[in-house]
């Protein structure tokens, strides 16, 4: 017997992007910004196992596996770009770097 | 214990440790609540019958939760120098913590007489693993060319020098 139904596990993911999104938006320091992002791939890739489990076969799984992949990529370039910017100005801070240029 | 009570213990875990992250009230507590916020979300898959996606996420979390929290203790003290001194410790503490979710990962996947085997969606490691490498080949080639381009962007930012 399945733990939970897809309504449940949908809910959780629902409410883990949510707040996820809510610490992107609002938190300025640069490590807290990625790590709220981190929270909405696990809500999603949590979303992706829940439909798999739903309808019975491992493609939601390899979906989410994949997505896993993406989340690790993003993260290593974020993390390095959170280090170029205490570099540059020596500060974490989101709005200290509004401007974009090469 | 049943599946349904451990379920609502993890997605309250899960919940209350989201809700530490994205309050960001302090470094420590930030990456405490990353920690619980993964653990959570990796008994949640195996519960619903991904223990090897769980395994995953908890070793990659654990790699991105340790950067973060090194990052953090290498930067400028919050508090003033009463907290410069706690650095070396904290240092050890987000060693400690990658190290609990890598075993973490370890026992989720090697856990003997899991009560999610007969789930009708759960795979295991080696089913996926087949899966992966038949059917879904082209998205594991693209994926992995996607980690190389990203792990040569990280190098390439990491060497520019400061303006």
């Amino acid at each position: 017997m399945a733990p939970a139904g897809l309504a449940e596990v949908q809910l959780v993911a629902l409410l883990l992007f949510g707040i996820g999104l809510l610490g992107a938006i609002l938190r300025r320091r640069a490590a807290s910004v990625l790590a709220s992002v981190q929270l909405c791939f696990g809500a999603a890739s949590l979303s992706l196992v829940g439909f798999g489990q739903s309808a019975a076969d491992g493609a939601g799984q390899v979906f989410a596996l994949l997505a896993l992949v993406v989340v690790v990529a993003n993260l290593c370039v974020g993390t390095a770009i959170v280090i170029g910017m205490r570099r540059s100005r020596n500060s974490a801070d989101v709005e200290d770097f509004s401007a974009m240029r090469w | 214990m049943s599946a349904q009570l451990f379920w609502a213990l993890a997605g309250a875990v899960l919940a209350a440790a989201s809700v530490v992250v994205s309050s960001g009230s302090s470094r420590l507590r930030g990456a405490l609540g990353l920690a619980g916020t993964f653990a959570g979300l990796a008994c949640l898959f195996a519960l619903l019958g991904a223990p090897l996606l769980g395994a995953f996420w908890l070793v990659a979390a654990a790699g991105n939760g340790l950067a973060l929290f090194l990052l953090e203790a290498s930067g400028p003290p919050e508090r003033g120098p009463a907290e410069a001194g706690r650095q070396p410790l904290l240092k050890l503490a987000g060693a400690a913590l990658a190290i609990g979710l890598v075993a973490g990962g370890i026992a989720i996947v090697y856990r003997p007489g899991s009560f999610t085997d007969a789930l009708p969606g759960s795979i295991g490691p080696g089913s996926l693993g087949a899966s992966l490498y038949s059917q879904h080949a082209l998205a594991v080639y693209t994926a992995a060319a996607l980690l190389l381009a990203a792990v040569v962007a990280t190098l390439a930012l990491g060497k520019r020098r400061a303006d």
